[in-house]
């Protein structure tokens, strides 16, 4: 059964609204599994968060195979975003960091729908990789993940989702 | 007291004027369910079409073949959906049928110009067709008609 369209932004507790700048707005784009609108191209909110480099936190929206990057000693990358779907997508989630045996990096996401399914991941993860994680259908769902370092030393780190 | 003429002509008036109210909403009725009627085979229609074509995009496989489809499929939808406007909006848009017991023109202040409008498609009184995007069952975005109304 076909489902209706919220957003074009929205989050699991107000699904319906507009457009906002992503440095301010809790919400995310509404996305149409892995496609996009006739006037909305797929999108995620991704942040790139340090605890003591200027100017992050820094919030975009990017679409699929846009790489975010950062450098940072204890911080890392989060995306966020909203679909509808009538079946189940996959979505990759792709991140790299050069870390020695010093480091502490970790890994993780989750989703929740409105219909209350949910799931969720955490793993201290290698120095890159990808993870391919399975969204459920849903008339509105919520999905984020994030990568994070802890390191002696600044290092440079990046992720995209594809 | 005796019935005069001019009683008997206004009482036979009277009731002339009733039988034809009542089979005017009789008429009414009727057009009405077969105006449903028509809308539910419609939607039919258009959703066997689109369950045709989104088997056939399954089936396809290549990504050309499947973009091919889709556009057919829309067009199509697209199509029929206009073809059905331009039946239900006929090139004289002043002449108004079945509202009330005699055929009438929208513009003539006489015969209530200034009464609601049905939309010029058959509409019930105060809906409109609006058109609103959904998600269809290939996780594609897509779109259906819906009637409307406003509070």
């Amino acid at each position: 059964m076909p489902i209706l369209r919220a957003g074009p932004w929205g989050n699991l507790n107000s699904p319906h609204e507009d457009e906002a700048d992503p440095e301010e707005s809790p919400y995310s784009p509404v996305n149409c599994g892995r496609n996009n609108w006739p006037n909305q191209t797929w999108g995620a909110v991704a942040t790139a968060e340090d605890i003591d480099i200027e100017p992050f936190p820094y919030s975009s929206v990017v679409g699929f195979n846009e790489t975010v990057t950062g450098r940072t000693d204890l911080g890392g990358i989060s995306f966020v975003f909203c679909y509808q779907a009538t079946a189940a997508f996959n979505i990759e989630f792709n991140w790299s960091f050069s870390l020695d045996a010093a480091g502490l990096p970790d890994l993780g996401w989750d989703y929740i729908t409105i219909e209350g399914n949910n799931d969720s991941y955490f793993e201290t993860p290698n120095n890159s990789g990808t993870k391919t994680i399975q969204l459920p259908a849903s008339t509105f769902g919520e999905f984020s993940c994030f990568v994070a370092i802890g390191s002696p030393d600044i290092e440079d780190i990046e992720a995209s989702l594809s | 007291m005796p019935v005069t003429s001019a009683q008997r002509f206004w009482h036979n008036a009277a009731r002339e004027g009733e039988r034809q109210e009542q089979q005017a909403e009789e008429r009414n009725a009727s057009n009405r369910q077969r105006r449903r009627q028509d809308d539910r085979g419609f939607n039919r229609a258009l959703g066997r079409l689109e369950d045709s074509y989104d088997q056939a995009i399954r089936n396809a496989n290549n990504t050309r073949d499947k973009r091919r489809l889709k556009r057919e499929r829309d067009e199509r939808i697209d199509k029929a959906i206009s073809d059905r406007e331009r039946a239900d909006n006929p090139t004289d848009k002043n002449t108004k049928i079945d509202d009330d017991s005699t055929d009438q023109t929208g513009s003539n202040p006489e015969n209530g110009d200034g009464g609601s409008s049905d939309g010029g498609g058959g509409l019930p009184d105060g809906f409109e067709e609006e058109r609103i995007d959904i998600v269809d069952a290939l996780n594609n975005p897509s779109y259906r008609w819906f009637l409307t109304k406003f509070d």
